[in-house]
């Protein structure tokens, strides 16, 4: 008799490259049971074979493990639409939702700032690390280059 | 031993009517009475101290008149033999010293009662005592041994006193929660009824004690009165101050393993890795709720973004998009700046340029025409409920095709 086995699989978004194909993402529990997968694409076209092209592809992943049992079904999509956006301020709700800033230090002055009505931290001095950033940024994006055309210069 | 009711007989006869022999009917007569007038003070004074005795039946000719071994129906042959002498003195018209006597007889019982009634109630409160403190009659055997008033009121009435001051300490702890500052649910309150029955983990029994003490100095004799009203506020104000440490310490303990956890384990990107690793830093952070850290991050870096461009403010997105419709943007996105399919960038259309006279008309999935993201505006995303930015992605059918084949060979598009 088999038992029942959980597999772990979420909807995953790939960015397109020409000549690669996508393996779908998942894990199972208990850890590295035999699987199938397939990828059944908007025409009804079912493969085993990971898909390279853009769209949307059904994957289904069954565990082969004669000691388990189980399935998971999620959406694997292949796009090449990006976008550059600008972001506004949202009220995070989600533990794993990403922040819009990144700079941890500048929070917590902020934050320090706002729990002690101005007194116990510095709004300039956030202010000024995520100005340091933005230059740390730009010098690391632009350093290379600039090297390298100082290289061929000197050629 | 007890008194058997022909030994009695023997005892009182010299004190009947200045004496009379024992087997005189007289005797049998005064010791009925005698009996009659003790049962029935002994039994206002069991009452009047709560005893758990069952109530004594005076019949006459004592319990079993006649025979050998029968006894007295109540057991005490001084009050007795006052009582008879009271009786004579009333019927010489002796009322003072008929007074006298029938006083000295009911303090005889009265003393028997009480120290009947003590000695039974400190067996159970000492029994109850040996218990968990921690339980209801365990702490209302400790309150029974320990206070002085409490010989005084049964094992019922300090139990009563015990769930009154539980309540109170529910109430208390109720109104310490209910603020902003912490996370613990409410309780509700039920009476305990058996001895076994447990204290909340939060509500031990010192604090309860607090409140009963507070009750039972406020309820006690005022003859013997130990407290001050001071004292009775101080029983009170400390338990209170008990449960507000308890309250504070079971709240700090829970924000800082969940806080833990999430700076230990949380991606460093993440809003919880935020307010987590923030609340552990700030120098009293234990003492802010949750809620209160969520509320300053998303504040800071509200009032940061609004303070200038930033790393992060702007930002490139992957979208799950393939073939024409419309599509909710992360609800982050405030607009778009630049859009593009692989390599190639492409227009993005403000919400009126559908309708304007030099517009590219309305794009449905059926009219896709080319590659382009028109505005929407915004709305709520059923998958999530956040309100979001949502666009119209424009994929023509045709995507591949040459110009020429497209437009028929002219080359030209139609708009």
């Amino acid at each position: 008799m088999s038992t029942p086995a959980t597999i772990t699989i979420s909807n995953q978004v790939y960015s397109y490259t020409p000549n690669v194909s996508y393996q779908a993402s998942f894990s199972t529990t208990p850890a590295n049971l035999s699987t199938s997968v397939t990828y059944t694409d908007a025409g009804g076209n079912v493969s085993s074979t990971a898909p390279s092209t853009i769209g949307n592809y059904t994957v289904n992943v069954t565990i082969t493990d004669p000691n388990y049992t189980g399935s998971g079904t999620a959406i694997l999509t292949i796009s090449n639409v990006t976008i550059l956006a600008k972001k506004r301020p949202i009220a995070h709700v989600n533990d794993s939702e990403a922040m819009i800033l990144r700079h941890y230090q500048a929070i917590l002055e902020t934050v320090k700032y706002l729990l002690t009505d101005g007194k116990g931290g510095n709004l300039e001095t956030a202010k000024q690390l995520l100005a340091a950033q933005v230059n740390q940024n730009f010098f690391k994006q632009n350093m290379g280059s600039v090297h390298n055309k100082r290289v061929v210069n000197f050629r | 031993m007890a008194t058997l009711y022909s030994t009695a007989l023997s005892i009182l006869a010299p004190v009947v009517d200045n004496g009379v022999l024992p087997g005189d009917p007289r005797v049998a007569a005064r010791l009925d009475e005698a009996q009659r007038r003790l049962i029935n003070q002994y039994n206002a004074i069991s009452a009047r101290e709560e005893s758990l005795e069952t109530a004594l039946v005076w019949q006459a000719g004592g319990t079993d008149p006649g025979q050998s071994d029968s006894t007295l129906i109540l057991d005490d042959i001084d009050s007795t033999k006052l009582m008879i002498l009271c009786a004579f003195r009333e019927e010489n018209n002796q009322i003072e010293m008929a007074e006298g006597l029938e006083k000295k007889a009911f303090s005889y019982i009265e003393r028997d009662v009480v120290d009947n009634v003590n000695r039974t109630r400190y067996t159970i409160f000492a029994n109850l005592a040996l218990t968990d403190q921690n339980t209801f009659g365990g702490l209302a055997g400790r309150i029974g041994l320990e206070t002085f008033e409490s010989y005084k009121s049964p094992k019922t009435r300090i139990q009563s006193f015990v769930n009154q001051g539980y309540q109170q300490a529910i109430d208390h702890y109720n109104f310490i929660v209910r603020n902003e500052q912490a996370e613990l649910p409410p309780m509700s309150y039920s009476p305990l009824v058996y001895d076994s029955d447990a204290f909340p983990q939060m509500l031990p029994a010192e604090i309860i004690r607090g409140f009963v003490l507070s009750m039972l100095a406020q309820n006690t004799d005022s003859e013997v009165q130990y407290t001050s009203g001071k004292e009775i506020a101080n029983f009170k104000a400390e338990a209170q101050q008990l449960i507000q440490r308890n309250v504070t310490a079971a709240i700090q303990r829970v924000r800082y393993e969940k806080r833990k956890n999430l700076f230990q384990t949380a991606d460093p990107s993440t809003f919880g890795y935020h307010w987590g690793r923030i609340g552990l830093d700030l120098a009293d952070g234990l003492n802010y709720s949750d809620d209160q850290i969520k509320r300053a991050v998303n504040t800071a870096e509200e009032l940061l973004m609004n303070a200038g461009k930033w790393v992060g403010t702007i930002d490139t997105y992957l979208l799950p998009i393939v073939t024409s419709g419309e599509v909710f943007l992360p609800r982050a996105v405030e607009t778009i700046l630049f859009a593009q399919f692989g390599s190639n960038p492409q227009p993005v259309y403000d919400r009126f340029n559908e309708w304007m006279t030099e517009g590219s008309g309305i794009r449905t999935t059926d009219q896709p025409w080319r590659y382009a993201f028109v505005d929407r505006g915004e709305g709520i995303d059923p998958s999530d409920g956040f309100l979001k930015r949502k666009y119209f992605v424009s994929f023509p059918d045709d995507q591949g095709a040459s110009m020429s084949d497209r437009y028929g060979g002219s080359g030209f598009a139609p708009y």
